[in-house]
């Protein structure tokens, strides 16, 4: 089970990164997630919906009321022009930040 | 699910009630649901989804800091409650004592008017002072003028004055208002937003009426004394601009006094809570700061006479203050 503390950061990125695929919502998210990181990393529900705040404050992704599933109207998110910027920064950060990373790691 | 409902509602439950919040919660009891349900399919038992569904939940404080809410709950405890109709009282009582002491500040403009305007046509140019009049006027009528403009002048002065602390007293009830957080609820809270954009055209024309008043008066000092007799003129047309400072000053007030009704009850601007300890240090040395200038300001006139010049003391420390309102609100801040 992976830290917390150290992923922080990161949990803009690993979103940003599902939505340049295609607009999703809430559960799909965590559900994409923890399937990726097979079980690894599970997003917390408070997590999830503190980065889709900071993220549309931000206007690196929009919401949008999707069509209802199971009778349940959803609200879903979409990347934007800036967030797509921002995402290639994380990126590249994570890049240099690897490459450090593991001049310590043995 | 009932548990996961009750959950959820335990943790907005000391929450502003608004459409966001309304938004935020259906979504996550939405994903959770969906979780739920997953779980459920995946064979496990209700107990066992339900103890990962709330697990995976989180730590709400993280999501309300995120929506700068974080210290809601503190803040809560102490903060003044106003409801709809006290909302109602403290704006009646508000802009009805508002008009009040505007009143009282034009009767201390329009004293020294009558002053002048009574001394002037008694032909005494040194109204301001009145031994001259009283004492080497003895066999003209003037003395009797004089000594009527004098008094008329005190009497419109404590009419002024009168009035301003009647009103002031009144309205003291309501200092909470600029010294205290407030909680208004969001019935008081949209009819306060609705009455508030209802006055702004009115706000705005009435500071604009006032500033050309004052910009127009001393045209009219001007107009008044080419015109006439020069010396009656002059007078004359000092108490016109007396007046129209008046009524200019009546204007300020009593619109100033109404939008900021609104601005403290919604807690805008200078009334932001985290403003309000700003607030006290200027009304503090504002309380000391004013009358000083009253007395400094009567000494210096009847002292010497100059009512042509003192007022200057007005303009120039109304600036100071208003620049050192403005350094005490750089230095909070940071």
């Amino acid at each position: 089970m992976i830290s917390s503390d150290i992923i922080r950061g990161y949990n803009d990125t690993m979103i940003l990164s599902l939505l340049l695929k295609e607009p999703s919502y809430g559960y799909e998210i965590s559900k994409d997630i923890k399937e990726l990181t097979a079980g690894q990393y599970i997003m917390k529900e408070t997590t999830l919906y503190s980065a889709f705040t900071r993220l549309e404050k931000n206007q690196y992704i929009e919401s949008f009321y999707g069509t209802e599933t199971n009778g349940k109207r959803r609200t879903y998110y979409k990347i934007t022009d800036s967030g797509k910027t921002f995402y290639n920064e994380k990126c590249e950060e994570w890049k240099v930040t690897k490459e450090v990373m593991e001049k310590f790691i043995s | 699910m009932e548990i996961i409902k009750n959950y959820l509602d335990s943790m907005f439950a000391n929450l502003p009630v608004n459409q966001e919040m309304i938004k935020l919660k259906e979504d996550l009891y939405n994903n959770m649901e969906d979780k739920y349900m997953e779980l459920k399919a995946d064979g496990h038992s209700e107990n066992e989804a339900i103890g990962t569904v709330i697990a995976n939940f989180g730590n709400i404080d993280e999501l309300f800091a995120e929506l700068g809410i974080g210290s809601q709950k503190k803040e809560t405890v102490k903060a003044r409650k106003v409801g709809q109709t006290e909302a109602e009282t403290i704006i009646k009582d508000k802009r009805f004592w508002g008009k009040i002491i505007g009143i009282g500040v034009s009767l201390c403009i329009i004293a020294p008017g009558v002053l002048v305007l009574l001394s002037g046509l008694t032909n005494n140019v040194s109204f301001g002072n009145f031994n001259l009049i009283v004492g080497n006027d003895i066999n003209s009528s003037g003395s009797d003028i004089g000594l009527l403009s004098l008094l008329s002048f005190f009497i419109v002065l404590a009419m002024g004055i009168g009035t301003i602390i009647v009103g002031g007293l009144t309205l003291e009830k309501y200092n909470f208002l600029q010294k205290e957080v407030l909680e208004v609820s969001t019935s008081a809270k949209n009819y306060i937003q609705q009455r508030k954009s209802n006055y702004q055209t009115r706000f705005t024309l009435h500071i604009v009426i006032g500033i050309m008043l004052c910009i127009l008066s001393p045209m009219f000092l001007i107009i008044v004394a080419s015109l006439g007799n020069p010396v009656t003129g002059g007078s004359t047309g000092a108490a016109v601009l007396l007046f129209m400072v008046a009524l200019a000053v009546y204007l300020f007030v009593s619109a100033g006094t109404e939008m900021d009704t609104y601005k403290q009850l919604l807690q805008e601007e200078d009334y932001k809570p985290e403003n309000k300890q700003e607030n006290k240090i200027v009304s503090a040395v504002a309380a000391v700061i004013w009358p000083l200038t009253v007395i400094v300001y009567l000494v210096w006139s009847f002292t010497t006479g100059s009512w042509a010049i003192s007022w200057i003391i007005w303009p120039v420390v109304g600036i100071a203050f208003g620049a050192f309102s403005a350094v005490v609100s750089i230095i909070t801040k940071e």
